[in-house]
């Protein structure tokens, strides 16, 4: 009899805990339009056409309905039949989104950023912070964020040295 | 005597006032001369003075020493390929370049190198020797289709024949399997087979998609 006050008391206790939990899954949704046109912008585009690949540099961005991937470089990697395979993006990676009906305005920063355009994905690594529009003050941080385009549902996950992603309240 | 004297005296000032209005004259005229004569010489120096420039040059300018029907001009590139510039109408011009009205630059394939045909309203052909480069230059409606699938359109371009290295400077739109490219500036070198484009928006087709 006595275990019944201390599990309802552990239960209050956690109880905040879950519905932040439950609020950070929600809160972790992009706008998208996976059937959007992709459009690539760059002020320089060097193709190299037997490697099939082709590289942006200057204000290089890609664009896809809301979302917005914008970088230092990307690289567009063809496939043999000459469609666009996979863009690889370095170097002070930006992933903005617009607010959608079910998600508010997103900003994440990270490293690195890989789409494949095949399995509409996003996955940006090294170092990843994401903040929304709604609450700027906070802030998710992890080592790696992958992003499904169709669904516009984001996993956000931690690595070996920071095994959890973190919220970061300002 | 004495009349004879002043007679010979009078005559003296006649001629001396004769002699000065010559020279006040030549003083006047001298310089005018002088001005055509320079002029003269700037349009002997330079025969194109007053003429359009090559790039506008057509096969009917006055200027044109031979016209030719069907002209067919053959070369290679440094990689080996084989080129064909020709044309419905050409014209040698007295500077020894050639224009063409209705041009096509046809390049030959090569290993993984596809072939390119170009064509154009115009066209214009230099075939500099002495290991300088024969340039071609293609106005008006510029295509060039690749045989792998891409497909060009330029106002104007020009080709390094040697160094296989074409110039769009006028803007360009591209079409091809990966989708369509709009771009202020393409510098190619085929050769090598890389191209830069500046200033590009391109719509992607991704694999596996559209």
């Amino acid at each position: 009899m006595r275990l019944l006050p201390r599990f309802f008391v552990t239960l209050a206790l956690l109880w905040p805990l879950a519905a932040a939990e439950r609020a950070q899954a929600q809160a972790l949704r992009f706008a998208t339009d996976s059937t959007a046109p992709i459009n690539v912008a760059a002020g320089l585009m060097v193709w190299q056409r037997a490697a099939g690949h082709a590289q942006l540099n200057k204000d290089a961005q890609m664009r896809q309905g809301p979302l917005t991937l914008s970088a230092q470089q990307l690289a567009i990697k063809f496939a043999d039949n000459g469609t666009a395979e996979n863009i690889q993006a370095d170097g002070q990676v930006v992933l903005l989104s617009a607010a959608g009906d079910d998600s508010a305005p997103r900003r994440a920063t990270a490293r690195q950023a890989f789409v494949d355009l095949a399995r509409q994905t996003i996955i940006l690594t090294g170092d990843v912070t994401m903040t929304d529009g709604v609450d700027a003050a906070r802030q998710l941080s992890g080592a790696r964020l992958s992003l499904d385009v169709v669904s516009g549902r984001a996993h956000l996950t931690g690595d070996a040295d920071k095994p959890r992603a973190r919220i970061e309240l300002r | 005597m004495a009349d004879d004297g002043r007679d010979k005296q009078r005559e003296e000032a006649a001629h001396i006032e004769a002699y000065s209005q010559r020279i006040i004259h030549l003083r006047r005229i001298l310089p005018i001369i002088a001005v055509l004569l320079l002029g003269l010489l700037v349009l002997a120096a330079n025969p194109d003075f007053s003429r359009n420039s090559t790039h506008d040059a057509t096969p009917d300018n006055e200027d044109n020493r031979l016209l030719i029907d069907q002209p067919v001009f053959d070369g290679r590139l440094t990689d080996g390929r084989a080129y064909r510039f020709s044309a419905l109408q050409g014209a040698q011009k007295n500077d020894g370049t050639m224009v063409f009205r209705s041009a096509q630059l046809n390049v030959a394939a090569n290993g993984a190198k596809p072939s390119i045909f170009f064509t154009a309203n115009e066209g214009f052909f230099d075939p500099q020797q002495n290991g300088k480069n024969a340039v071609a230059r293609l106005a008006g409606n510029v295509v060039a289709k690749t045989s792998d699938g891409h497909e060009l359109r330029a106002p104007k371009m020009e080709m390094r024949l040697n160094d296989a290295v074409w110039l769009a400077e006028k803007g360009l739109t591209m079409q091809g399997p990966s989708g369509t490219l709009r771009a202020a500036q393409l510098e190619a070198d085929d050769k090598a087979a890389i191209y830069h484009f500046r200033n590009i928006q391109m719509r992607l087709i991704a694999a596996g998609g559209e």
